[in-house]
């Protein structure tokens, strides 16, 4: 039997699409609808996720010895665990006899993992140190089964802020050489470093992950989607930037004519300490989506992090994490304003879901219709960025 | 480039043995596949059939004003239909040029332009982008380094049937007055004159594809067993079958009662109600029930006509909409209200009794090619079933 050859990237952009993609971005088309299907996620799923830096989880989600939180990106199934030398280590959620999910629950102090079909049993470095009756009855233990090399496979992992990157296929440079442009960015304007974990709250977007992560890479929209996110702003200094393969950033300096009303809900408590610098250039509010699917939103005293997981071609799972400095991430004094915080954001992540459902929608049937995007030169340019990086990852395969 | 789903072929689905088993005279011939019921089939049908077709989606009474506008779905094409200032239906893509966001979601009124929820994109009713406010920067509504020519809104082909609307994706059919030729010839018998919409509408939702639903539509061999009521009081009469290749597929009845008395209200309407209906040489009403291929309805009457939308969701599901239209006054008198809604919702019965039917026909169907069974067709009733069949095959055969 010969199997069907492998589908390449080539298979569904030609060179005239790529081609498109690259010209100037006032003059360039985005890519194809074919892509925000079916087909296309099954090559994501081999040729991009596994090779990049990928943001997929929160280091708070396992902040004792023993902890460990299973995700998923795109298909993969990893398994973060933090060790008893307090490290984090990440594994293929696979058990190595025949392939059960090894832990399918995030789980709190553990001392070992022990698969739930046949008992096979790893420690928290992924050392497969049991395998109960594998002999028969009462023997733990047989001559004629070799052993060797059945720990847990593990995945290059990597730590910025709270947000836990993988690296599946462990061949992506340094982390510390990938991230740099992004602590670059953000450090004349902010210490993040006394942020504390607080609320957090998930949604579910009905469209492809890439239709999700677009909502949030233009500002351009946010007059007529999410008018109250400008209310009583009096003026605006707008700008964006992106770095190829790492991320996309927009930010905005707003004058408000009425600091106490118009900036409530955005989290302009004056009552939270800063993590704005004295000394930054500018009070500004900075949204950078971290890619492919990451984002930081930084306001002067409080910040958020986000994911946007792919689960299959039209569905992702959203979940955002507030963070605040030192005890007012806790003080219950502080809960209301927090509360009203989480409320705004998922009020402002609700009123973008028709976008990512009937834009996912309309790829499907588009380039039957002849129909291209495109994007405006002032205000996407990160849509154009944030599509290069995939491709030219893509091709690079 | 390698192949897409959506470059899939007929051959795909149906072996030349099947294609030749279905052009065989009616009583040796056998039926589609179960397989061409299905999701996969359906994706063919949506790239290679709908957009061929002239096919009927919306009412022009349901955008009746300048700037009414209401979103359609045409197999899984998002489209729109648009009243101008000119009071000219027009169709477009429901696709914004920018990044593709869908633009109406819902019917509306009275619209002055039509502006994309998401970056404001903004066209007129014929569909000329005309706004594009802040694409420059937080005052600037223009931008030198983009080009905002070549964006208006992609149309699509358009032409009103008396209250049908059809759109023609492809754009490449014949003008609709010729493609509809066929049927009105054959309802000369009806007088389409001052027909009014009346209040009395319904709509129903088939569980099962597009074609179960119609092929359960288009013959009366099922009558005396599905819907036992339209034969109260009747013996049967002259029955008669009747199709144009791609435009109708029609079965007419003509019914004489020994006792009208005792006539289902679907069949004996209140004679306040205007005829609409002519007589034929012995002087008898045919009535007739027929689709207009591939997506419309007509029910005719002797004093009223009901047009009707049977529109697919996807593969398993089809959306069924039936107004029905009385001559002059009689459409909104409300002395006649009664006899209008006990016409329509005879019928409506009559449509619900189907539901078992294509659900359960269209379960089986998902299955009975593995059991290795084949659908025939009784020449005397069903020839126009094989009919429909045979014009959903050649509309996707690349060869012809």
């Amino acid at each position: 039997m010969t199997a069907a050859r492998a589908s390449t990237i080539a298979d569904f952009l030609s060179a005239e699409d790529l081609a498109a993609l690259d010209r100037p971005v006032g003059q360039a088309l985005g890519l194809p609808g074919r892509v925000f299907g079916a087909e296309f996620y099954a090559l994501e799923q081999r040729d991009y996720f596994p090779r990049i830096w990928c943001p997929v989880g929160f280091a708070s989600d396992i902040p004792e010895p023993g902890d460990a939180h299973p995700v998923e990106i795109a298909g993969w199934p990893i398994l973060f665990v933090r060790g008893a030398d307090r490290k984090i280590r990440a594994f293929l959620n696979v058990c190595r006899h025949r392939a059960m999910r090894v832990v399918t629950e995030p789980c709190k102090g553990r001392a070992h993992f022990a698969c739930g079909w046949h008992s096979w049993t790893y420690d928290l470095e992924g050392k497969l140190i049991a395998t109960p009756k594998i002999g028969g009855e009462r023997a733990h233990r047989d001559p004629a089964f070799d052993a060797r090399d059945t720990d847990l496979k593990p995945v290059h992992v990597a730590q910025w802020l709270d947000m836990l990157f993988v690296n599946i296929d462990g061949k992506a440079p340094p982390f510390e050489e990938h991230i740099a442009p992004l602590d670059r960015l953000l450090e004349p304007y902010y210490d993040l470093s006394p942020l504390v974990r607080a609320e957090s709250w998930s949604t579910v977007y009905e469209g492809n992950w890439k239709v999700a992560v677009e909502t949030v890479l233009d500002e351009y929209h946010i007059p007529f989607a999410h008018p109250q996110l400008i209310q009583g702003v009096r003026q605006n200094n707008h700008t964006n930037a992106c770095v190829d393969g790492l991320y996309v950033m927009t930010s905005n300096a707003r004058i408000y004519g009425d600091t106490r009303e118009s900036g409530k809900a955005m989290g302009y408590h004056h009552n939270f300490p800063r993590i704005l610098k004295a000394d930054a250039p500018e009070p500004r509010s900075h949204f950078v989506t971290i890619l492919p699917v990451g984002a930081i939103q930084t306001r002067p005293n409080h910040a958020l992090m986000g994911l946007f997981l792919p689960d299959g071609p039209d569905r992702t799972n959203i979940t955002f994490v507030h963070y605040y400095p030192g005890d007012s991430a806790h003080d219950p004094a502080l809960a209301q304003a927090r509360e009203e915080s989480v409320v705004s954001w998922k009020e402002v992540f609700a009123q973008d879901v028709p976008f990512a459902i009937y834009v996912h929608k309309n790829h499907q049937i588009r380039d039957a219709a002849g129909i291209g995007t495109r994007m405006t030169p002032v205000w996407e340019n990160g849509v154009a960025c944030f599509y290069r990086s995939l491709v030219n990852t893509m091709r690079a395969a | 480039m390698t192949a897409f789903v959506t470059d899939v072929t007929l051959g795909a689905f149906l072996s030349a043995d099947e294609l030749a088993a279905l052009r065989r005279p009616t009583g040796e011939a056998i039926g589609l596949p179960g397989r061409a019921y299905g999701e996969k089939f359906f994706e063919l049908e949506r790239g290679k059939l709908f957009p061929k077709s002239w096919c009927a989606v919306a009412f022009g009474t349901d955008i009746p004003e300048p700037g009414d506008a209401m979103p359609v779905d045409l197999a899984g094409w998002p489209l729109m239909v648009v009243r101008g200032q000119d009071r000219r239906v027009r169709a477009f893509h429901n696709i914004c040029r920018h990044r593709a966001m869908r633009l109406i979601g819902k019917k509306c009124e009275a619209l002055g332009v039509i502006a994309c929820p998401w970056h404001s994109w903004t066209y007129d009713l014929e569909g000329r982008l005309i706004a594009t406010p802040r694409i420059g920067g937080e005052t600037k509504s223009s931008d030198s380094a983009f080009d905002t020519r070549g964006l208006d809104l992609k149309s699509v082909a358009v032409g009103e049937w008396h209250d049908l609307v059809f759109v023609n994706i492809d754009g490449k059919a014949p003008p609709l007055a010729k493609h509809m030729k066929p049927l009105d010839e054959m309802m000369a018998n009806c007088d389409f004159s001052d027909l009014r919409k009346a209040p009395e509408s319904f709509t129903l939702d088939y569980p099962g594809n597009w074609k179960v639903s119609v092929e359960g539509a288009i013959e009366d061999y099922h009558i005396p067993w599905g819907h036992p009521q339209l034969n109260k009081g009747a013996k049967r009469g002259g029955f008669a079958l009747d199709f144009a290749p791609d435009c109708f597929y029609a079965n007419s009845v003509v019914r004489e009662y020994t006792a009208p008395q005792e006539a289902d209200p679907a069949n004996l309407q209140d004679p306040r109600l205007p005829r609409i209906l002519s007589p034929d040489v012995s002087g008898k009403i045919r009535t007739l029930f027929l689709n207009v291929f591939p997506t419309g309805g007509i029910q005719s009457r002797e004093n009223f006509i009901l047009l009707g939308l049977m529109l697919p969701d996807g593969g398993a599901r089809t959306l069924l909409r039936f107004n029905a239209y009385f001559k002059g006054a009689a459409a909104t008198d409300p002395d006649l209200a009664a006899a209008r809604q006990a016409a329509t919702a005879a019928w409506r019965l009559v449509l619900e009794q189907d539901i078992d039917f294509v659900r359960a026909v269209h379960d089986n169907y998902q299955r009975r090619d593995s059991a290795g069974i084949e659908a025939h067709m009784a020449p005397f009733w069903e020839s126009n079933v094989l009919e429909f069949q045979r014009n959903v095959v050649n509309l996707l055969d690349d060869r012809t």
